[in-house]
C-alpha cells in the first residue's frame, strides 16, 4: 500500500503532546526516585547546544543553555556520588535541569519533528530548513514510540568524497522519543538535499530526504595598511564567523604546506605560541583580498607583529552585499628608531624558486621579522627545507625585509644537540664527522658565518653535552634561549657563570613553532642603514636581547648588551640603566629585572595599567667582575632577556667565582655523558648490533675522535681551576651573596 | 575478518615507526612531545580550564591510528566521537585542581574536540585535542589563595607546557607558567602549576 507523505501528519501534535505529559507529569516523582538516572544522551547533546550550535536557540539563551549544560554534567557527577543526600539533591537539580532543557528545544523555531511511528518515515518540515551559512546543524525530535526520552547527536560533514556527502546520520531509541542535533559542514550554497538517515529506532535505518538552504552569501574586501606608509601591507588575519566559532581561510591565505616538506604544522592556519587570542590560527595575507561569506556576525582579527597593536573588530556581512573594509593596526613601538632590528634565527621553509621566497617574504613582512635565518636542516640521514644557495647572492632582499639562508645541522637527538648557523656560503655538512661539532664551528666562522646552539632554553638533545666540549673552547657564538614562548635559562646561565661569553638569541622553528617572529631577537645596528651584514656584525658582537613581547633597553655607563667593560678598581661604580615596557593594551604590567650571576639583585614593576613601563637606574660597583643583564616578563606571560654585559676586573674572569665546583662539576658530569654513549655506541658496533642505527654507529667511529675533543675540554677545566686559584687572593669577598634580592 | 583488517592495519601503523628507523620523524623533539597548553579563566563561581593538547608527529601519528577503527586510513566524524567517547573518562581522571586546599577532578564542560588540521588521514601530522574543564569555586575561595592544577595527561609522552593566565586586568598571578618534561617517569610526581587568585580589581591582597 502506498502512504502519501502526509497521511499521518495529524499524529504529530497527539503524539508530541502525550511525550510531553508523560515527561513532565511525573517530574516530581523522578526526582525523589533514588534510581533516578538521567535520559541516554543528554550530557552530549546539552553540550553540543550550548557549544556548537548556541545559534538555534538565539543569542538570549545561550547562557541559560551554558548554565542548564553545567547543570546537568554537575547532577551526572553527582547521582555517582555513595552518598544518598547528595545522590538525592542532584536527581532533583538534574530533573529540573533535563526539564528546562526539553522546554528549551521544545520552543526553539528550528526543531523539527520526524515521525516513525507510521508506516513510512514523515518530518513536519513545510519546505527546506534554513541553516545560517556554510555550517548550521538541524534539530530534530524523532518520535518512535512513547518510552522515556533520549538524546543524540551527530555530525555530517558535506565535503565528503561523492557518495557520503549528503548523508545525515543519526541514532534515535526505538519505541522513544529522541531529542538530536546534526551538526552540518561544507554545505554547498542555495539548496542541499541530505538524506537523513535515522538509526536504532527500528529494524532499518530510517531514511528520508530534508532539504537544506544557505543565505546568499555576502562579501568581504579588507585591506590591511602599513601604519607608517598608509599602503596596503601583508598581513596576519584571522576570521571568525561567530555563528559557528570557527576560523575561515582568506581567500588569498598562503598554504605553506608543500614549503614545509610537509613537516610539523604543515599548513598556512598559524597559531602563535603566545598568549590568547594569538594562539588560534592566523593566516598570512599578501595584500588585499576579496571573499564571499555568510551573512552574519564575523570577528576579523588582524596581527603585524609584536610591534603593533593587534586588531579584533566586529562586523556583519549582510546577503548579497559587499562590506569594504580597511583596518589600520597601530604600531606600539618603533624599534628600528631606536636602532634595534628584529630577526628570527630559526625558521624552516623550503626557498628553490622566486615564488617559493616570495610567499616567505609575505610571511616576515606580515610578522614584521626585518631578517629571518631560513635554515635548511639536516640530520645524519638527509637534508630538509632545500635552498637554492648559501650567501650574499642568495639573499632574498625587499626594502627593509630580508631572508638570508642557514642551516641547522648538525643535530643529533639522543647524543649531544642541535646546531644552527648563520650567514653562511655553503652548507656545512659531513656525515663521516657528523659528531665532530667543533668542525663544523670552525668551518661556519672561516666563511664569516656565525655558530650556535638551537633549543638552549629546553636543553632539549642533551645540548648541555656538546656546550660542555665546544663553549668553553669559544667556538660558538650564540644561544637560543627562548622558544614557543619559553624563556630557559638554567644552561645560559651554567655557561655565562663560568665566564662563557654567550650571545642571547631566539628563533621560532616553524614550521613546528606558531609563526615567524613570535620570539625574535634584536640587533642594535643603531645609525647603520639596515643591511643583512650590518645585522650579522652587530649579532656577532652580542648586541641582542629576545623577546616574545615586552622591549628592553639596558645599559651599563655606556656599554651595550654583550659588550665588555674593563674595570681596574672594585670600587669603580658602574651606572645601570635598564628600561621595560610593552603594548599597553595586552602586556601590563611588566616586571623589569636586573640579574647579576642568575641571581636578581634589582627589580621593578610598573604601576599603570595604561602605561607598562618601568625603568631602573642605580649605581653599582665594580666589584671582581660580573655579568650583569636584564629580563622582563609582561602581565600577559610574555617575556624579554637581554645578551649580558660582562665586566671585567684587571684581567679576572667575570665568572660566579663561589660556585665553581658546582658549575666544573655540572660540566664534567656532561662531559662523562658523552664518553658514557661513546663506550655504549663502540661496544654494540664492535658486536655488530650497529648496522640499522646509523646516529650510533657513525657515534662508534667516530667515538675516538670526539674522545680526543672531550679531553681537551677537560684540560681547559682543569685549567679554570688552577685559574681560579690563582684568582682566589685577588677577590674580595664574593658579591654574589650581597645586594642580592630574595628570590 | 574484521580482526584480521585490524591486525594488519595496526601492523602496518606500527611498521611506520619501526621500518623507518631514527631517521622517520625530521624533528625528534617536537614529534615525539605533546604540547599542552592549559587556560585559566574564571567565571563568577566557576574555574574554567581550558587544555589544549597538540600532538606533533609521532603522537599524532599514534592517536589518529586508535582513531581510525575501520582501518581504512581515513578518520570521519563517527571515529573521533567514538574515540572521544571512550577516553573523556580517563582524560578527565588525568586532571586535578585543588582550590582552598581541596583536590578535585574538574567536569568536562564540554565533549572535547579534535582538530585534525585538515588532514583526515592516518598520517604523521599534527593535531589538537581541546578539553574544557569546569569546578565550582568553593565559597571559602579568597582572594590571596591558590590554584594548583596537576596535569597528568599522557604521562607516558614528553610533555611541554604552558600555562595561560587571563591578560588584561591582573587577577591572578604564577611563578611559574612554563615547564618541560623530557624523560617521562611513572613513578615521579606529574607536573603541578600554581597561580595565585588575587582578586577582582580593586580589592589587594591585604583586604583578605
Amino acid at each position: 500500500m502506498k502512504t502519501t507523505p502526509y497521511r499521518y501528519f495529524w499524529t504529530l501534535p497527539v503524539i508530541g503532546g502525550m511525550a510531553i505529559c508523560l515527561w513532565f507529569a511525573p517530574s516530581a516523582g523522578r526526582a525523589a526516585d533514588p534510581e533516578f538516572s538521567l535520559p541516554p544522551g543528554i550530557i552530549e547533546f546539552a553540550g553540543r547546544v550550548a557549544h556548537n550550535h548556541g545559534y538555534l536557540f538565539g543569542e538570549d539563551q545561550r547562557g541559560e543553555l551554558e548554565h542548564l549544560n553545567r547543570v546537568l554534567r554537575e547532577s551526572q557527577a553527582g547521582l555517582r556520588s555513595g552518598d544518598e543526600a547528595e545522590k538525592a539533591a542532584a536527581a532533583k537539580r538534574a530533573s529540573a535541569a533535563v526539564d528546562a532543557l526539553i522546554a528549551l528545544v521544545r520552543k526553539c523555531p528550528y526543531l523539527l519533528t520526524v515521525d516513525l511511528t507510521g508506516p513510512e518515515p514523515r518530518v513536519d518540515a513545510t519546505g527546506p530548513v534554513a541553516l545560517p551559512g556554510d555550517t548550521g546543524a538541524l534539530l530534530l525530535a524523532v518520535e518512535a514510540g512513547e518510552g522515556n526520552v533520549h538524546f543524540s547527536t551527530g555530525w555530517a560533514d558535506l565535503a565528503n568524497p561523492p557518495g557520503e556527502s549528503s548523508l545525515v546520520s543519526l541514532p534515535a531509541a526505538p519505541g522513544a522519543l529522541t531529542y538530536a542535533v546534526a551538526g552540518l559542514e561544507n554545505v554547498p550554497t542555495r539548496r542541499t538535499t541530505l538524506r537523513l538517515e535515522i538509526q536504532g529506532a527500528g529494524d532499518e535505518p530510517a531514511r528520508l530526504p530534508l532539504d537544506v538552504t544557505t543565505p546568499r552569501p555576502g562579501r568581504l574586501q579588507l585591506t590591511v595598511l602599513s601604519d607608517e606608509s598608509g599602503e596596503p601591507v601583508p598581513a596576519m588575519v584571522r576570521l571568525l564567523w561567530r555563528v559557528d566559532g570557527l576560523q575561515r581561510r582568506p581567500s588569498n591565505g598562503i598554504e605553506f604546506g608543500p614549503q614545509f616538506d610537509n613537516q610539523g604544522r604543515a599548513t598556512g592556519a598559524r597559531p602563535a605560541n603566545l598568549p590568547a587570542p594569538l594562539n588560534t590560527p592566523f593566516w598570512c595575507v599578501p595584500g588585499p583580498f576579496d571573499m564571499a561569506l555568510s551573512p552574519g556576525p564575523w570577528q576579523i582579527g588582524i596581527r603585524r607583529g609584536v610591534e603593533h597593536e593587534v586588531i579584533f573588530e566586529e562586523i556583519t556581512i549582510e546577503s548579497g552585499r559587499t562590506l569594504e573594509k580597511t583596518l589600520r593596526p597601530r604600531r606600539w613601538v618603533d624599534m628600528r628608531r631606536h636602532g634595534w632590528w628584529s630577526g628570527d634565527d630559526h625558521v624552516h621553509c623550503r626557498i628553490l624558486s622566486d615564488q617559493d621566497a616570495e610567499r616567505l617574504m609575505a610571511w616576515v613582512q606580515a610578522e614584521e621579522v626585518h631578517l629571518a635565518n631560513v635554515v635548511k636542516m639536516g640530520d645524519i640521514y638527509r637534508t630538509y627545507f632545500e635552498q637554492r644557495g648559501f650567501g650574499p647572492d642568495y639573499r632574498v632582499i625587499d626594502d627593509d625585509y630580508i631572508l638570508s639562508p642557514g642551516q641547522e645541522c648538525p643535530r643529533t637527538h639522543d647524543q649531544i644537540g642541535h646546531t644552527l648557523a648563520m650567514n653562511i656560503t655553503a652548507m656545512v655538512r659531513d656525515t663521516d664527522r657528523y659528531f665532530l661539532y667543533d668542525t663544523v664551528f670552525d668551518a661556519v666562522h672561516a666563511q664569516g658565518g656565525l655558530s650556535g646552539y638551537a633549543h638552549v632554553n629546553s636543553g632539549a638533545f642533551h645540548v648541555h653535552r656538546d656546550m660542555s666540549v665546544n663553549v668553553p673552547k669559544e667556538k660558538v657564538d650564540f644561544v637560543e634561549i627562548l622558544q614557543f614562548n619559553h624563556l630557559g635559562t638554567d644552561l645560559y646561565y651554567d655557561f655565562l657563570n663560568l665566564g662563557c661569553k654567550l650571545t642571547a638569541s631566539a628563533g621560532s622553528d616553524v614550521p613546528w613553532g606558531g609563526t615567524v617572529g613570535e620570539v625574535r631577537a634584536y640587533a642594535f645596528l643603531g645609525d647603520q642603514s639596515f643591511t643583512a651584514d650590518h645585522w650579522f656584525e652587530a649579532f656577532a658582537k652580542g648586541h641582542t636581547f629576545t623577546t616574545s613581547g615586552p622591549m628592553l633597553e639596558f645599559r651599563v655607563d655606556d656599554a651595550l648588551p654583550g659588550d665588555e667593560i674593563q674595570v681596574d678598581s672594585p670600587e669603580q661604580n658602574l651606572e645601570i640603566h635598564a628600561r621595560a615596557w610593552g603594548e599597553p593594551q595586552r602586556m601590563a604590567p611588566v616586571r623589569l629585572e636586573i640579574v647579576r650571576h642568575g641571581e636578581v639583585i634589582r627589580s621593578a614593576e610598573s604601576t599603570d595599567p595604561a602605561d607598562p613601563a618601568v625603568e631602573i637606574d642605580f649605581s653599582l660597583p665594580a666589584e671582581d667582575g660580573y655579568w650583569i643583564a636584564a629580563r622582563a616578563l609582561a602581565g600577559n606571560g610574555t617575556h624579554a632577556h637581554t645578551t649580558p654585559v660582562y665586566v671585567v676586573r684587571d684581567g679576572m674572569r667575570f665568572w660566579k667565582f663561589n660556585q665553581l665546583d658546582a658549575l666544573l662539576a655540572a660540566r664534567s658530569a656532561s662531559l662523562d655523558e658523552i664518553e658514557a654513549i661513546i663506550a655504549e655506541a663502540q661496544r654494540l658496533e664492535a658486536a655488530g648490533r650497529l648496522t640499522n642505527d646509523r646516529y650510533r654507529r657513525q657515534l662508534a667511529l667516530q667515538g675516538d675522535a670526539l674522545l680526543e675533543r672531550i679531553a681537551a675540554a677537560r684540560e681547559i677545566y682543569a685549567k679554570l681551576e688552577s685559574i681560579a686559584a690563582s684568582e682566589k687572593s685577588r677577590r674580595l669577598s664574593h658579591p654574589d651573596k650581597a645586594g642580592a634580592e630574595a628570590p | 575478518m574484521e580482526i584480521l583488517r585490524g591486525l594488519v592495519a595496526g601492523l602496518a601503523v606500527g611498521g611506520l615507526f619501526v621500518a623507518a628507523g631514527p631517521g622517520v620523524f625530521a624533528h625528534p623533539f617536537l614529534s615525539d612531545y605533546l604540547q599542552h597548553r592549559l587556560v585559566l579563566a574564571r567565571d563568577g563561581d566557576v574555574l574554567e580550564v581550558g587544555v589544549v593538547v597538540t600532538f606533533f608527529e609521532a603522537g599524532s601519528l599514534q592517536e589518529r591510528a586508535a582513531m581510525d577503527t575501520d582501518h581504512d586510513g581515513v578518520i570521519r566524524h563517527g571515529e573521533i566521537s567514538a574515540y572521544v567517547r571512550e577516553r573523556s573518562e580517563e582524560w578527565q581522571n588525568q586532571f586535578r585542581l585543588c582550590l582552598d586546599g581541596q583536590w578535585q577532578t574538574p567536569l568536562l564542560l564540554y565533549e572535547p574536540e579534535v582538530d585534525l588540521g585538515r588532514i583526515d588521514r592516518v598520517v604523521a601530522a599534527h593535531h589538537r585535542l581541546d578539553l574544557h574543564y569546569f569546578v565550582s569555586i568553593p565559597a571559602a575561595f579568597k582572594p590571596g589563595d591558590e590554584v594548583i592544577i596537576e596535569d597528568r595527561l599522557w604521562p607516558n609522552r614528553p610533555a611541554m607546557g604552558i600555562l595561560q593566565l587571563p591578560i588584561g586586568q591582573r587577577l591572578w598571578q604564577a611563578e611559574k607558567t612554563t615547564w618541560f618534561v623530557h624523560l617521562p617517569d611513572p613513578d615521579a610526581d606529574p607536573p603541578r602549576l600554581r597561580a595565585l587568585w588575587l582578586g577582582p580589581p580593586g580589592k589587594s591582597l591585604s583586604q583578605k
